[in-house]
């Protein structure tokens, strides 16, 4: 009844791997939880995976001071009471947090603008990973930076922690039209693009050279981010243009999110294109969480069955009150470029 | 003839990929759709994707709201009719009889466990062996996430294993997958579940 076994080498923590986890959760809402029975909550609700966090970006807001990585006991309880995925942030940079997330054993580490930044600079180079990582974007130039660095899934970066679904949706229509406007360049346009697009990976050795006040112009084999020259950077994001025109989409899996707050909002974002969507403040500052994340997860896979979404939209209670995105006063979307 | 994905939820688009490739290299006149529910099934084959089981149980829908078991009756009495069924990671969960010692009525009788092998840092890739008949085996690049592990089959014919656990089993038209045919460009799987049609 059974054949032979072959128990060759395993091979762990490759791209299609870090891929493949991303498209398990397509068509899924992955919800921000602060302790176990908010995960469990969320699990419940049909959640395909939570993400851990110490406060939801509506509190951070609130209460201001520096936005870390989540306590561990608090993302370690959450590992032993779901089944689902477990996601945490870590600050933009801070190679340590991600580091410990790994070992921990989170499923997907989400490098993340909600949270203060940790370098000034420059992103993680993720392809130093074993796990996964999942990265903000508001437009097509830092999605192709973020996919550089080895992000496995994109996200929108949104107004987080508002409630205001205006910035979500104005960084999806950034991203769909800047990749259809790539099917009008030239290679010879498409070469610029890529020149300024690695260029922002310049910010350090340009500064430095300010500080030296002599002008000194970047060669082609300076070593500018992590162990890479100016024109391996170049090269390798003109190949993510090309591949991202060829296929008129993000080579990467696309989330919503930031201020995604009803399941109409989630429905919305869906028909623009995105592949799932994460709701962070928007569920357990409403006030029947249960109700609502429910409600979500249903909409973001019957986004386009209005006689579904008609039925779970109808007796939620009141929504999260939220902030208008334009009147924040500190903007999160701008971290990270 | 028309196949079917279950596109409630997970890895859908991959495994529609998949399909129109193997139809194209089988020459077959197949359409490949897009399923958004169970009511008014008309298809010749049915995929269950991978992606969250507990989601996908969950997001089981008819016109009176959602119910799981409606949706293992409706897969009893396609099989019944001979239908071809895949399930792969999480779409086998959905057909498994016994998952993490809760009991289904499921079209396998076996026992699963979820998350087997551990959480995302232990997924693995790793070259299996088919066999789809008494005389031939043939290597297939597995690709496991997050992966469910069978412990024990009950009934039906284990096609694959590794380590010494099943991962691909098969009861009369019914194929359950721990691993991901459509995250590879390789068209065998694909290929042998048409022709069960």
């Amino acid at each position: 009844m059974t054949n032979t076994i072959d128990t060759e080498g395993k091979i762990y923590g490759s791209e299609t791997l870090k891929k493949g986890f991303a498209s398990m959760v397509k068509g899924g809402v992955i919800m921000d939880v602060t302790n176990a029975e908010q995960a469990k909550i969320a699990e419940d609700a049909g959640a395909v995976a939570v993400m851990a966090l110490e406060r939801v970006p509506a509190d951070i807001r609130a209460e201001g001071g520096v936005a870390r990585m989540a306590s561990l006991e608090k993302i370690d309880e959450i590992l032993k009471t779901v089944t689902i995925p477990v996601m945490a942030k870590c600050r933009i940079g801070h190679y340590s947090e991600a580091r410990i997330l790994e070992t921990l054993g989170v499923d997907m580490v989400d490098e993340s603008e909600v949270l203060t930044m940790a370098d000034p600079f420059f992103h993680i180079n993720k392809k130093k990973f074993k796990i996964p990582f999942v990265c903000g974007a508001r437009e097509l130039g830092e999605a192709v930076r973020r996919i550089f660095e080895g992000a496995a899934m994109m996200r929108t970066k949104g107004e987080a922690g508002t409630g205001d679904v205006i910035e979500a949706v104005r960084h999806m229509h950034m991203m769909n039209e800047g990749i259809a406007q790539l099917k009008n360049l030239s290679d010879e346009e498409m070469q610029k693009v890529a020149v300024n697009y690695a260029n922002k990976y310049c910010k350090l050795t340009q500064e430095v050279y300010e500080k030296f006040e002599i002008s000194k112009e970047i060669k082609e084999d300076d070593v500018v981010f992590d162990e890479y020259n100016y024109k391996y950077i170049k090269d390798e994001i003109f190949k993510i243009l090309e591949e991202t025109k060829k296929l008129q989409r993000l080579p990467r899996v696309n989330f919503a999110a930031g201020g995604i707050a009803t399941p109409a909002d989630a429905a919305l974002m869906m028909n623009m294109g995105c592949e799932g969507v994460f709701v962070g403040s928007g569920i357990f500052k409403s006030s029947d969480p249960k109700k609502r994340a429910k409600a979500i997860v249903e909409a973001t896979s019957h986004y386009n069955e209005p006689k579904i979404l008609k039925e779970v939209a109808k007796n939620l209670g009141e929504g999260m009150k939220g902030t208008e995105a334009s009147k924040v006063i500190e903007v999160l979307q701008n971290r990270g470029i | 003839m028309k196949i079917g994905v279950f596109a409630l939820q997970g890895d859908v688009s991959e495994h529609v990929r998949m399909l129109n490739n193997a139809v194209k290299e089988l020459e077959k006149n197949i359409n490949v759709v897009e399923l958004r529910g169970f009511e008014n099934f008309n298809c010749d084959a049915l995929i269950i994707p991978g992606g969250e089981s507990t989601t996908m149980r969950k997001l089981m829908h008819d016109e009176n709201g959602n119910d799981i078991n409606k949706f293992l009756n409706f897969l009893g009495k396609i099989s019944d009719e001979e239908i071809p069924i895949l399930g792969t990671c999480a779409g086998l969960i959905l057909l498994a009889k016994n998952v993490d010692n809760k009991f289904y009525d499921g079209l396998l009788d076996m026992e699963v466990k979820r998350n087997g092998y551990g959480r995302q840092r232990e997924s693995f890739e790793a070259d299996v062996c088919l066999k789809f008949n008494l005389n031939k085996t043939e290597k297939f690049h597995a690709i496991f996430i997050r992966a469910p592990v069978i412990e024990k089959v009950h009934k039906g014919e284990i096609l694959a294993e590794f380590e010494g656990k099943a991962i691909a089993v098969k009861d009369k038209n019914v194929i359950g997958l721990t691993f991901h045919p459509e995250l590879t460009n390789d068209t065998k799987i694909y290929k042998y579940f048409l022709n069960l049609i």
